[in-house]
């Protein structure tokens, strides 16, 4: 801390001391002549003399002494036109710059909101503008980020359609703990962006994340901010990147404006399971499992009331009926038809809808937006509402102060949103192996005469209709996101500012199992009531010196300190056993649960920020930040961490370069980011089970072991990077290369069941992820008004788990058949279970039935994790009209499919089909004594045995453990989005009471110009996740269908 | 000047930053789980009532699963091929679920002259949940496993069952010399749902348990046997139904929750498909025409009313005679809303006092012991008295024959006797190679039931050098490695009609 203090006072004086030293002083405010805000980090120089100059502060402003004879000031600043002003008599000069149109002169919003050159970055970030995920949008705005930004991993979750969680992931997972995701920044403020009560790989609800509720009509941009050194100054949460959210404000200076965006869209499953179409329940390719009955004198089958597994005889047309539903009669022994599952579904809708009043006076600005989200899901009954009203006002009150307010309060309301997840209970397991011979329709009366469920079997899968149509869950949020902010300028150098903001929302959420719903638990019923109250608030304070340090050097020095409360508490009840027949009220539960917990945490930090500028070619970011945190041990409540950045544009200094560069920039950075840990992990207890048994309590210990010195993680990064803009700007090279651990990682590990606990929190380990990210943006054809644009972004992440506790060679991510592990010296997100036995020659070894067998031991079978991301969008723009698409592809990683699992235990899938005895035999061999086939000292024959059906295929993966089988590459390469926009021109609009008119027409999720073969076949998208965590991106655990959606734009302002 | 006072400024800033940085305070009652007990503010009973009600339970529960088609007492239509390799988990996670908590127990009461009682039967159930996870993998940690939270082992070592078995024979031994050793104490009362704090009936259980163990690695460790024997067997034992170790489940209807109820009465609430019975336990039934199978089992729904129970491993082809309705399912005992879910019955010690007897460990009458086993399981099931004596002339019950023959009928009357106790009956049968079991021709790993459960995946990935020692010295990780007890020659005894299909 003394090193703090020291270089605090020696920057402070720096500034005071140059500030004094010149002659004439000359102030003003630098503002944009294209939304009236100030500029920072305008240059401003004496014209005829470089070496005297200045750039603006935060807020625009500047100071400068001349010397007596100056005639004129030079303000320039890249992505502006450059302006010369005479001077005259008055020491006050207030220039409006204008927008240039050179490329390369970027403005982005960086850490605590600050706009900055881009050029002058010492790494590597990624701005986005409001049309890339207005117009073809997501209801979660961070889906629209795939394939759009270097480096960035989305998956949507894909629980339950509209208002699901979405997974961010920069630069691969850093963290064991589960949390990788980035810390979500809006204008400023943290937001809190958990999924709480996420899915889990079994079942649950996906009642949406942060990022979500916000609207994106409100977004004027989002910074990616991609690894440490760019969130260095955001701390604990910023080690996984950032995103920075500004939302739009009303301009100063201008009078009423109104904006309206109008957005509909339609989806429909564009990816739908596949069936075999020949082959009915049963096993042994015959008709055993069934019984038979005579009806009106002719032998019909009955299917029993227990069967699932569809390894029977043909289908072939014999009179069938069902045991556990005889009110279907005598059917024919048939296959359904194909679209039997997919005519399940309906074609989804959304439409949504905002209208913006922006204003504003000389000194204030204001605007006030509305928007309503409508949507309907593909599944029947379930749906989701999002009303928003955000508030923005601000006003320079007087020379000296100025203050910025906001709220924004969103009202969402889900319904009926779907469970899925590997359980058996679940809808889209209900139709995946829904046995070939059951037509849906039957199952459409879905209530039996006593209340209970129609099925064609006992327990589960359930009937789905009684899934969509009896299963009833609802959920409102109410949430609000505010801000208040003052800044006061002490001189034209010296500016304070303070700033509190709060996010706080409270879910109410109801659901229900019906009564007649098979299970004991189940048959009479449950309902639950669950209220969560979560606040996150963030108080800040921030002292900022600007100006020169002498005629070269320019800079910024700023220092901060934060306070962070997080709290959330769940109130809840859950009941059991209803009284009252189709009276769904905890009131009438028979034995009812309670549920109650209280998490609190707070960090309070200061931190510094200094930006020093060399000319106008060579930056140096300087940055500090100490936290304190509850979370952590008694004696390591407090860490300290520090990052440095450079950004060297050659091109200014240097005539070497040849002509065709135009601009050169060569960057690196280091840093560190500490992170805390989850709040209760420092000390163990016991505690009561929720169900007493005859009266009596009962109570067992934790099942983790605490960890009473916890340290806080710490990741250190490098990053080096050059950004090159070619051939007058129409290419656009931005290369970046990183390398960052993560050490003392705060992780529970899982240990031996024998040490009687689950697992232990332990400080150790380390995971390093380095890799590249490429931007390519060029124009390659101008012509008059047409032009066509290609961008292209390439991102590639190695993750290597470096240590873990010493002991530990492995950390079970998620448990299953293909165990998802983090395994020293392999990468993150190992898939590890059990291969087909084979010889050394890798032929497949049978045992001496013909059957598969299992290796010896378990071995890794792939890794959850992409080795290549990217993005490819071209544009073509002609006048006002607009066509662009996206393809996004990943290419590498794998994921455990449980839906082959499924398809292939139950014997529903496509690849089933080909069940002739000859098709039977499992290519492999037989160890043999006398056979012809030598191998690593062993002799084999050539396996020639037939297998039943279920032997070959459901042995050959779920029911013989064998996880390789499920194993599936996860590449694809998808037409993620289409968009054709048409700005009406503007003699079109004189007659209008509009002076902006835009009308798109979107597609997105179009389709899979490649997907594994495997996946093809089953019907199934390598793109779904139950949750949100690392480890369930390697999971396709029954999702629903993937959805494509079509849709129109409108925006309109006057 | 302005300077100077600006200076000040910043400074008592910069200070006030600092201050409010480092203002920590309350962190650490703010990182206090407010739902969690501290040591010192739970109660030892509240902890015993968990482990006693989730660890009986289980035991009663598993039996529907592996175990109890491995003993015979149950069987599955929907199971395919169960000689399979496959992850046995449970009850291996009962470290997780019941010893931790013991030992938490056992520690708690450590130091405590008030609890010396309780810390004795925390000692007792220690053990009875240890031999069954023991008896179902072999080698298995035990000395240096669940050890609490301050002196927690990672990886523990594997011990061999047979030092684990000289310690739980010792820990019997104490324990029941510790129980009511100090007179009055804090007693677990009502939170002891087994005995409700009765000593003299923990000192019998304890006794009894110590019989049943060592009898069971008599073949393996005679003279260990014969110590604990010759030590225990003039000792309380339990004699008397009415001193079963046992647990009721709750009435359904006032029960907390569907898991204190009977899970068979649950299954059936919504099952189609009725709960079978193992061929093996109707196999030595049938023959001497027993007066339990009534109470035992449901029979066939053909017209037949047949008590015939459903093969293992049948293949393709063979499943026809033994179709849905056409075999006999779990009976009144098992259906019934409650059941009582068996510890440790009067006739089992019995059984055990005759075995050790026929051994002539002991100088009791083997014969009167075998009589009066059998005589306490018809009492305990309420056989009709006269259904009793016509049983006991059978000629497949009268302890007659060779030696051989005679210990056959001893083993096979006990396994009925410990009816749908899984791990006992799969263990015996292991122990003793009786009944014989008829086996289907589908192809398993191996083509017998198997000697033991293959260690749980997860210790190849948590425990990797431990379990894997322990592999090696067992004679590797497989389903029929023999644990150390199992050590009878010529095991498994192939059934007599293990050639002809049906076999009835």
């Amino acid at each position: 801390m003394r090193n703090l203090f020291i270089i605090t006072f020696a920057l402070i004086f720096a500034f005071a001391g140059t500030a004094f030293a010149q002659q004439r002083t000359l102030t003003g405010t630098v503002t944009s002549a294209s939304d009236g805000l100030p500029l920072p980090g305008v240059t401003v120089v004496v014209q005829g003399s470089p070496g005297i100059g200045t750039v603006t502060n935060a807020d625009g402003e500047y100071s400068l002494r001349a010397p007596e004879g100056a005639e004129a000031l030079v303000f320039s600043f890249i992505g502006m036109k450059t302006q010369t002003v005479n001077l005259g008599s008055s020491n006050v000069i207030n220039v409006v710059l204008e927008t240039s149109t050179e490329a390369l002169d970027e403005v982005v919003v960086t850490a605590f909101g600050i706009e900055r050159q881009k050029k002058a970055l010492g790494y590597s970030m990624q701005e986005l503008k409001a049309e890339e995920f207005t117009e073809a949008r997501e209801t979660n705005v961070a889906n629209s980020l795939k394939g759009k930004v270097a480096g960035v991993h989305i998956n949507s979750s894909s629980s339950g359609g509209a208002g699901g969680s979405s997974y961010v992931v920069i630069r691969g997972n850093s963290s064991l703990t589960g949390d990788n995701k980035p810390l979500f920044i809006v204008d400023g403020v943290p937001i809190d962006n958990r999924t709480i009560d996420q899915p889990n790989s079994f079942d649950g609800y996906d009642y949406g994340d942060g990022i979500g509720n916000i609207n994106p009509d409100n977004i004027a941009s989002m910074s990616v901010l991609k690894g440490p050194s760019a969130a260095a100054l955001y701390g604990a949460r910023g080690a996984n990147g950032v995103i920075l959210i500004t939302t739009k404000t009303g301009k100063r200076g201008q009078g009423i404006g109104v904006e309206v965006n109008s957005n509909f869209t339609f989806e429909n499953p564009s990816v739908n399971p596949t069936f075999q179409n020949t082959w009915g329940g049963g096993y042994d390719d015959d008709y055993s499992a069934f019984g038979t009955t005579t009806i009106d004198g002719e032998e019909v089958l009955v299917w029993p009331g227990w069967l699932l597994d569809q390894w029977g005889g043909r289908m072939d047309g014999r009179p069938i009926i069902y045991e556990y539903a005889p009110e279907w009669g005598v059917q024919s022994y048939s296959p359904q038809p194909v679209d039997n599952i997919k005519n399940f579904y309906r074609t989804g809708s959304t439409f949504s809808n905002t209208v913006a009043i922006s204003g504003g006076t000389e000194k204030s600005a204001l605007r006030l937006s509305v928007s309503d989200m409508r949507n309907e899901s593909i599944v029947p009954n379930s749906s989701l509402k999002r009303q928003s009203i955000s508030l923005r006002a601000s006003s320079q009150v007087s020379k000296k102060l100025f203050v910025d307010a906001k709220i924004d309060y969103t009202r969402q309301e889900g319904n009926n949103r779907v469970q899925n997840g590997i359980s058996l209970i679940n809808l889209p397991a209900s139709l995946e192996i829904l046995p070939r011979s059951v037509d849906l329709e039957w199952m459409k009366d879905y209530r039996k005469e006593d209340g209970r469920m129609q099925n064609y079997k006992s327990g589960v899968p359930f009937n789905p209709y009684w899934i969509t149509e009896r299963f009833k869950n609802n959920d409102t949020r109410d949430r609000v996101m505010g801000l208040a902010r003052v800044k006061y300028d002490f001189t034209n150098w010296l500016s304070i500012q303070g700033r509190t903001g709060t996010d706080f929302y409270t879910d109410r959420r109801f659901a229900m199992i019906p009564q007649g719903t098979p299970g004991a638990a189940r048959i009479n019923g449950q309902v639950q009531n669950t209220m969560w109250n979560v606040k996150e608030e963030n108080s800040d304070v921030l002292l900022t010196a600007t100006g020169d340090l002498s005629a070269d050097f320019s800079g910024t020095f700023s220092l901060g300190a934060n306070h962070l409360n997080r709290e959330q508490e769940v109130v809840g009840v859950r009941g059991e056993n209803l009284d009252v027949p189709e009276i769904y009220h905890i009131n009438y539960a028979a034995q009812v649960f309670p549920r109650n917990y209280l998490e609190q945490k707070q960090i309070n930090s200061v931190y510094f920020t200094g930006q020093l500028a060399y000319k106008d070619f060579l930056f140096l970011d300087v940055t500090g930040r100490n936290d304190w945190s509850s979370t952590l041990g008694l004696d390591n409540q407090s860490f300290f961490y520090p990052s440095v950045s450079v950004g060297y544009l050659f091109t200014e200094t240097f005539d070497l370069n040849p002509g065709f560069v135009t601009f050169g920039k060569l960057r690196g950075s280091y840093a560190q980011a500490g992170n805390d840990a989850n709040p209760y992990q420092t000390k163990a207890g016991y505690s009561y089970n929720s169900i007493a048994f005859n009266g009596l309590r009962m109570a067992t210990i934790t099942s983790r072991i605490p960890l009473l010195d916890l340290k806080n993680e710490l990741t250190t990064s490098y990053e080096i990077g050059v950004d090159l803009r070619l051939f007058n700007n129409r290419l656009g090279i931005d290369l970046t290369y990183y390398d960052q651990s993560t050490r003392n990682q705060i992780i529970p590990i899982e240990v031996s069941a024998a040490t009687g606990f689950s697992n232990r929190m332990i400080n150790a380990g380390e995971i390093r992820n380095h890799g590249f990210e490429l931007m390519l943006n060029s124009t390659v054809l101008k012509l008059g008004q047409f032009q066509w644009n290609m961008d292209l972004n390439l991102s590639n992440n190695k993750s290597e788990v470096v240590s873990l506790a010493p002991g530990i060679d492995s950390h079970t991510l998620l448990s299953g058949d293909g165990t998802i592990e983090a395994r020293v010296g392999e990468s993150y997100g190992n898939i590890v279970g059990f291969a087909k036995m084979r010889n050394e020659a890798g032929q497949i070894v049978v045992d001496e039935n013909g059957k598969w067998q299992k290796a010896e031991s378990m071995t890794v079978l792939g890794n959850i994790q992409p080795d290549l991301l990217g993005g490819f969008t071209n544009t073509f723009s002609y006048k006002g009209l607009s066509l662009s698409g996206l393809l996004d592809f990943r290419i590498g990683g794998q994921i455990y499919s449980y839906s082959k699992y499924d398809q292939m235990a139950k014997g529903t899938g496509k690849f089933t089909e080909a069940r002739d005895p000859e098709d039977l035999i499992v290519d492999g061999v037989i160890e043999d004594p006398d056979g012809d086939i030598v191998v690593g000292g062993k002799t084999y024959r050539k396996n020639d045995i037939q297998l039943l059906s279920h032997q070959y295929y459901a042995e050959q993966g779920p029911w013989g453990g064998i996880a390789e089988t499920m194993v599936i590459d996860a590449d694809y390469v998808a037409f993620r989005e289409v968009s054709l926009g048409y700005s009406f021109p503007a003699r079109l609009l004189e007659k209008t009471p509009f002076n902006n008119a835009k009308l798109s027409i979107v597609g997105r999720n179009l389709f899979y110009l490649y997907r594994d073969p495997e996946f093809k076949v089953m019907g199934i998208s390598p793109e779904t996740a139950f949750n949100t965590e690392a480890y369930a991106q390697g999971v396709e655990a029954r999702g629903l269908p993937t959805t494509r959606s079509f849709g129109f734009n409108l925006f309109l302002s006057f | 000047m302005q300077l100077f006072n600006r200076f000040k400024k910043i400074t008592a800033f910069t200070m006030i930053i600092l201050m409010v940085g480092a203002c920590t305070g309350d962190f650490e009652e703010m990182n206090t789980n407010p739902t969690l007990l501290t040591e010192d503010g739970v109660q030892t009973s509240v902890l015993f009532t968990s482990v006693l009600k989730h660890s009986i339970f289980a035991s009663y529960e598993n039996t529907g699963g592996r175990v109890g088609e491995f003993s015979q007492y149950y069987a599955s239509q929907a199971s395919g091929n169960l000689f399979s390799t496959s992850d046995y988990t449970s009850p291996f996670n009962w470290y997780r679920d019941y010893i931790i908590n013991i030992n938490e127990i056992i520690r708690l009461t450590a130091d405590d002259p008030q609890k010396t009682d309780q810390n004795a039967m925390a000692r007792i159930w220690k053990v009875w949940v240890y031999h069954m996870m023991t008896d179902a993998y072999g080698d298995i940690p035990y000395f240096e496993a669940a050890l609490g939270v301050d002196d927690v082992i990672n990886q523990p070592k594997y011990d061999t069952q047979e030092a684990i078995y000289t310690d739980m024979l010792n820990e019997l031994k104490e324990a029941a010399t510790q129980l009511g050793s100090l007179g009055d104490q804090e007693s677990f009362g009502n939170s002891d749902i087994l005995y409700q704090g009765n000593v003299e009936s923990w000192e019998k259980l304890a006794n009894s348990l110590r019989l049943r163990l060592a009898i069971r690695v008599r073949f393996a460790n005679e003279s260990l046997a014969s110590q604990h024997i010759t030590d225990v067997v003039n000792a309380p034992l339990i004699d008397k139904n009415s001193e079963n170790a046992s647990l009721e489940t709750l009435p359904p209807s006032e029960s907390e929750n569907s898991s204190n109820v009977n899970f068979v009465y649950n299954r059936n609430l919504t099952a189609t498909t009725p709960m079978f019975v193992g061929f093996a336990i109707t196999d030595v039934m049938i023959p001497t025409d027993d007066p339990r199978m009534p109470v035992f089992f449901t029979p066939s729904q053909d017209g037949e009313e047949s008590y015939r129970g459903r093969p293992i491993q049948l293949a393709q082809g063979q499943k026809e005679p033994y179709g849905q309705e056409m075999v006999a399912s779990v009976g009144p005992l098992l259906n019934a809303d409650i059941y009582e879910i068996i510890v440790m019955n009067a006739a089992e010690v019995f059984f055990l006092r005759a075995e050790a007897a026929f051994a002539n460990i002991t100088g009791e009458d083997a014969e009167e012991l075998y009589l009066m086993g059998i005589q306490h399981s018809m009492e305990q099931y309420n056989v009709d008295e006269s259904e009793v004596a016509d049983f006991l002339n059978e000629e497949g019950v009268v302890l007659e024959g060779s030696d051989e023959e005679q210990f056959e009928k001893i083993v096979t009357q006990k396994y009925i006797a410990m009816f749908f106790q899984g791990y006992q009956g799969w263990a015996e049968m292991r122990r003793t190679g009786y009944p014989k079991v008829w086996i289907g021709d589908e192809k398993g790993v191996v083509d017998h039931i198997p000697r033991r459960f293959t260690y749980p995946n997860d210790e190849f990935l948590k425990n990797e050098e431990n379990v894997a020692a322990a592999a090696s010295a067992i004679g590797g990780d497989e389903l029929d490695t023999k644990v150390w007890w199992d050590k009878r020659p010529g095991l498994p005894f192939e059934h007599p009609m293990q050639d002809v299909f049906p076999p009835n």
